[in-house]
């Protein structure tokens, strides 16, 4: 009986073997590293909402300030979504017969809340405070992107902890006068976002703890 | 054992004997099985879940946002928003302030403003919130016949008995409320025939009839407690089960500052330690039945000295008064009352007789106190007969069939009437019966009908504090249940057109005239400057008939008393399902989770019974089977019974035979009858030869470690106490109690606090042990509650506790409390061992605990020199899949993170509470004020005994207590640099009574 014999081409599989083998580890650590990453898993995410809102519209194209509707944004720590009436103080009169706002409409008559769909949502445990962020001149889109340019609202950053702490570590990036916090084309004076942001911070006297209880309770 | 000299100091009675048990568990680092892993779920099912939440972890759930669709102005989503309410408890009603969430009421403080209150509160009105969203609690109307239940509905309900209106064949009993409105309701009801009577198990009716028979009407005592020098309590206590207590607390903490020169002196007299026996002085345990002698003996020594007015007592020939102790107790009691006439107070507890409460009126009067520390107002229904008297003749009605039908307002007399009244057979005579509760009970299943009633949160209401002001509840939330406050019903019946408020304003439309006025009031919570007006009664003589039993003869000594009294943490059994109550460690057992017989150690020596014996104790042909727990301190020959436990129909928690959960503790009701209702001798002891593991706390996070030895040279040092002539002579005594070598680090301190440095004082000298705090603590952060069972592991997981020190000798000792809480070492020994960084220094000296990062390895816990860390074994929120069990989660605070089981936790000085004012403060670019930021159990803390500020505020008062001389760090010689510090605890004792200096040979007696 002949006995099988491997091929000499077979021997190339041990290098082969060798070089799967040995990058495997690699590459799911890297895959992991990328993939399980909030840069990965969270930006871009923009679940359908049951109204099309448009901020790219509202925001950008008819100018009106965030805090039209986000009121509560300079006061507490969360910037409340507005109230159906917010919706109706214009769509009462303007578009009434819309069929994408037919939810609005159905809510100001029933009572019963839209369901809007949470986009930046941060965990469980983690306090973050609206409003001593946006009193000290940190911009809406230095966290929310350009938020006048996108017709349905997606994340735009990581909100990850990391991404918190480079800010909290150097907060003389996002700083900006309090008066342009809403302000979506926001230029620093003479281009130079570090100058303008550490006279700010020296200013205002902006030092942002990184202990853990700044933001886990 | 014997050559080993005996501590000063010791917490339980094992300790102070040094027994195998105690010397076993104190090796360990943890108490036995705290340290050993969960059993259920087991590793399997650890596996199997973290499998499926790998699978499920590819696609997570989306939140959903859901506005409102008209949001009121000046209504911030998200923040809190405060309300003036008022809790009605024993007919008296403290105001309280309701922090609610978006229209969810999640925590209740004291209303600082409210004169019942005073800022403080209780641990009863601490867990409100959580009777509130109990899901036991009644969910809708039912109907009863024949023990079969079934589910009625409102509109049922109005058809067969509200609409059939009010007659003379309806009786309604009420639970003795002292809401205007419901007078009022009731007065219009008994106008058309309705036959009106009262009950409540825990009652002042002794005092009224002493007011009685000491002025012929019945006055309410009020006391200045601040203006006092000395104080005599019999049996009473002050601070705990008065109605009053807030307002007590308050104002005899303030006298207890050693800074300010003169202390107030408090003597207790008294069968079993309560609150104000562990804060006094001076002590005597004494059986209850024997008070009337001392009452007498005091009369007949204070009256020939201040030439007193009136017959006064002829001296009594009490065998007791021949012991030495005693006798010397009682002298230097007389010499004091005397010497600060106008400046002192006797007061007498609710258990105790009219003739001892009229005694005690008698003493007030000729020691001159009256209209300077006694104020009397008018009682409210003077002429009303007492509640068990009422009982009787409802009983008598019902079985005599002139009830055809009966409403029974809240209350559970199936569970708390008399023994002998025969209440729950008569019940059944009477073909329509309704019982309106919170909880459908033992009463609801006796009756045809059950009907929820609104919880107080849920519902308009009013009352009186105890100085009469007129009290203001509102409703935080609509009713979750479809209840319906008492006064809704009585309107309902009377055929009112009007809503309970519109009630409530029409009975105080005279006071309350325009809308201003009613709406200052509703924001106030009360009424400005309604209090009840003085009165100056004028005292008749009073005679007191002295019997063999009151005297302690010779057959007295042998025989066995009972007293019963209400529960610290359940009151009458009302409280029964609510975990945080039952898992509270008493005041003087630390025992959670059950009630036992407490028994002094001695008696328990002679009746050859030791702790966790189960005995049958029977008294007045009754006998009950109850566990024993000898109790240091307890008079000799007494048993104290609570009341409140053994519920059959309490809840899921508190024992249900519907669940098939058993009852928490003996049901003590059914050893109290008409004839023996506060207390009484003749009760017999016999040993069942069942045992019984009871769950107590008090040697569990013993803080040393190092055996018997060393724990009984260090106890003295955690506790430092001198007496006020000590402080007086070295006001730093405390700093002197331990020497140690200059403490060295191995590394600089990392952090040089330049902004904001948190810092804590306890004041043991104001601290009674009365535990609002560890309530407090729990509703603000979240905290589970264990289970009887897990307790005795150790692992509950309160985040402050109250450790209870005995002093001396066993059958007559001191006491001392010492709240234990994060003591923020800024040279944490947690923080050093901590593998992943989960628990780490803040820049403003904080020892942050991060949840999210723990992985559970305990070393912290290991490495806390105070053992006040505490690792969530389970995922205590299980539960809550159960759709029955949704509503627990809204009492959570949405400030603090729920946590899942496998992770340490520990107070971190509230400091979402810190952040929230730090935010603010800043978000408005101003200082934050001393005294802004109140930690929880700061804010509950009756006696402000605990102080929380920045020590780097030169005006805060936290910085002034760290710099004062009593001032002492707790186990600071471990160079932990606690930023929690204690005010060490001075005494005021008599100098005729002053201990000698702690020795050998204890055997004698001890004042």
């Amino acid at each position: 009986m002949s006995r099988f014999v491997f091929p000499r081409w077979a021997n190339k599989t041990r290098d082969l073997a060798g070089i799967v083998l040995g990058g495997a580890p690699l590459y799911l650590i890297g895959a992991i590293w990328y993939g399980f990453s909030p840069k990965t898993t969270d930006v871009g995410y923009m679940p359908e909402q049951p109204v099309p809102y448009s901020h790219a519209l509202h925001a950008g194209e008819l100018g009106i300030d965030c805090r039209y509707c986000h009121n509560t944004v300079e006061k507490a720590a969360h910037a409340a979504i507005p109230p159906t009436a917010t919706c109706m103080n214009c769509h009462a009169r303007v578009r009434k017969t819309s069929a994408k706002l037919e939810p609005i409409r159905k809510s100001a008559e029933t009572g019963d809340a839209v369901e809007w769909i949470k986009v930046h949502d941060l965990p469980d445990y983690v306090y973050f405070n609206h409003s001593a962020h946006v009193t000290r001149g940190v911009g809406c889109a230095s966290c929310h992107g350009r938020i006048d340019k996108m017709p349905e609202v997606y994340q735009h950053e990581p909100l990850s902890m990391g991404w918190c702490l480079d800010c909290h570590r150097a907060p003389e990036q996002h700083l900006r006068p309090v008066s342009e916090v809403t302000n979506m084309a926001y230029e620093p004076e003479g281009g130079d976002q570090l100058a303008v942001g550490m006279r700010l911070r020296k200013e205002n006297n902006i030092n942002p703890p990184t202990d853990c209880s700044t933001c886990h309770r | 054992m014997s050559q080993v000299k005996k501590p000063k100091f010791w917490r339980s009675l094992a300790e102070r004997e040094n027994t195998d048990e105690f010397r076993a568990n104190a090796q360990r680092e943890f108490f036995a099985k705290a340290d050993e892993g969960p059993t259920v779920p087991g590793r399997r099912r650890f596996l199997q879940l973290m499998g499926a939440g790998l699978a499920l972890s590819g696609c997570w759930q989306e939140d959903r946002l859901l506005p409102r669709t008209n949001r009121p102005e000046g209504l911030i989503p998200g923040k809190p928003v405060y309300f003036a309410t008022t809790m009605e408890l024993g007919g008296v009603g403290v105001g309280l302030l309701a922090r609610s969430y978006d229209g969810r009421p999640i925590k209740l403080e004291g209303n600082p403003e409210h004169t019942s209150s005073v800022g403080g509160s209780t641990s009863i009105q601490q867990a409100a919130v959580l009777e509130m969203y109990d899901p036991d609690r009644s969910k809708g109307a039912a109907r009863y016949s024949g023990g079969k239940r079934e589910s009625g509905t409102w509109a049922e309900f109005e058809e067969a008995f509200l609409k059939k209106g009010a007659d003379a064949t309806l009786a309604i009993l009420g639970d003795g409320s002292s809401s205007p409105t419901l007078a009022d309701l009731k007065r219009r009801l008994t106008a058309k025939g309705v036959q009106w009577f009262d009950y409540a198990p825990i009652n002042r009716d002794n005092e009224r009839a002493g007011a009685k028979a000491a002025f012929g009407e019945v006055v309410r005592t009020q006391l200045k407690l601040d203006q006092t020098d000395v104080i005599l309590t019999l049996d009473a206590d002050l601070f705990g089960a008065h109605p009053n207590g807030l307002a007590h607390s308050k104002a005899f903490a303030s006298r207890r500052s050693p800074e300010a020169g003169s202390m107030t002196r408090l003597y207790s007299i008294e069968s079993s330690f309560s609150a104000t026996g562990g804060a006094a002085d001076h002590r005597l345990p004494l059986r209850s039945q024997l008070i009337k002698a001392v009452a007498a003996y005091l009369d007949s020594a204070v009256s020939p000295q201040v030439s007193a007015e009136g017959t006064a007592q002829g001296a009594p020939a009490a065998k007791f008064l021949s012991d030495e102790h005693a006798k010397k107790f009682l002298e230097t009691v007389v010499k004091d009352l005397v010497e600060h006439r106008g400046r002192s107070v006797v007061v007498a507890g609710a258990n105790q007789p009219a003739e001892v409460h009229a005694l005690v009126h008698r003493l007030n009067s000729i020691l001159g106190n009256v209209g300077k520390t006694v104020l009397y107002t008018a009682e409210l229904e003077p002429e009303r007969e007492s509640y068990v008297a009422q009982l009787t003749k409802l009983v008598a009605a019902m079985n005599g069939g002139q009830v055809k039908s009966l409403l029974i307002l809240g209350g559970n007399p199936a569970y708390d009437a008399p023994a002998d009244v025969g209440f729950a057979a008569a019940l059944a005579k009477v073909p329509t019966s309704v019982h309106a509760s919170v909880y459908e009970d033992e009463t609801s299943q006796l009756c045809s009908w059950h009907v929820p009633l609104a919880h107080w949160l849920e519902a308009w209401g009013d009352s009186l504090a105890w100085d009469g002001t007129v009290s203001l509840a509102q409703p935080l939330i609509a009713p979750l249940y479809d209840g319906r406050s008492a006064i809704e019903l009585c309107g309902a019946l009377l055929g009112e057109k009007l809503d309970a408020l519109a009630l409530i304003k029409r009975t105080h439309e005279e006071r309350l005239a325009g809308d201003a006025l009613w709406r200052r009031a509703i924001h106030d919570g009360y009424v400005q400057g309604s209090e009840a007006k003085l009165v100056t009664p004028t005292l008749k003589d009073v005679t007191v008939s002295l019997q063999g039993p009151d005297l302690g003869g010779v057959e007295a000594e042998q025989d066995l008393e009972v007293s019963f009294a209400a529960d610290s943490k359940l009151y009458d059994g009302r409280y029964a399902n609510l975990g945080w109550l039952q898992e509270l460690p008493d005041l003087i057992g630390k025992l959670t989770w059950e009630n036992a017989a407490l028994i002094a150690p001695s008696t328990a020596k002679a009746l050859g019974v030791t702790d966790g014996d189960v005995i049958s104790l029977t008294v007045g042909g009754a006998s009950l089977e109850i566990p024993v727990l000898q109790a240091p301190g307890q008079a000799k020959g007494s048993v104290r019974l609570a009341l409140g436990y053994g519920r059959t129909a309490a809840g899921q928690i508190g024992g249900s035979k519907a669940h098939g959960v058993a009852p928490v503790g003996a049901n003590t009701y059914t050893l109290r009858s008409s004839k023996l209702w506060d207390f009484g001798g003749g009760a017999s002891v016999k040993k069942t030869g069942k045992w019984t593991k009871l769950a107590t706390t008090q040697d569990k996070h013993s803080i040393d470690q190092l055996g018997g030895d060393e724990i009984q040279e260090r106890i003295p040092v955690l506790i430092r106490e001198a007496t006020l002539a000590e402080y007086k002579k070295t006001p730093d005594f405390a700093k002197h109690k331990v020497h140690h070598p200059p403490l060295l680090s191995l590394w600089k301190p990392p952090v040089s606090y330049e902004g904001h440095r948190w810092g804590m004082t306890i004041d043991l000298n104001k601290c009674v042990g009365c535990g609002t705090c560890t309530v407090a603590c729990q509703a603000e952060n979240n905290i589970p509650t264990v289970g009887k069972e897990r307790v005795l592991f150790g692992r509950e997981l309160h985040w402050i506790r109250v450790d209870r020190y005995y002093k001396g000798d066993p059958e007559n000792p001191g006491m001392a409390q010492q709240p234990l809480t994060c003591h923020q070492c800024e040279n944490a020994p947690c923080e050093q061992v901590c593998p992943v960084g989960a628990t780490m220094h803040s820049h403003e000296g904080l020892n942050d605990m991060t949840y999210n990062r723990c992985i559970g390895t305990r070393y912290c816990a290991n490495n806390c020199p105070y053992k006040v860390r505490r690792f969530n074994y389970f995922n205590y929120h299980m539960d809550m899949k159960d759709d029955a069990n949704k509503v627990k989660g809204m009492v959570y605070n949405p400030e603090v993170t729920v946590r899942f089981r496998g992770v340490m936790e520990k107070c971190t000085f509230c400091v979402q509470r810190i952040q929230n004012v730090k935010i603010d403060a800043k978000n408005h670019r101003r200082k934050i004020e001393d005294g802004e930021i109140k930690t929880a159990c700061q804010q509950a803390c009756p006696s402000d005994a605990i102080v929380f500020g920045d020590l780097n505020d030169p005006g805060a008062k936290v910085r002034e207590l760290q710099n004062k001389e009593r001032a002492y760090a707790l186990l600071g010689q471990l160079n932990t640099h606690p930023r929690l510090l204690y005010l060490a605890k001075v005494t005021n004792p008599h100098p005729d009574l002053e201990q000698k200096q702690e020795g050998e040979g204890h055997g004698g007696h001890h004042g």
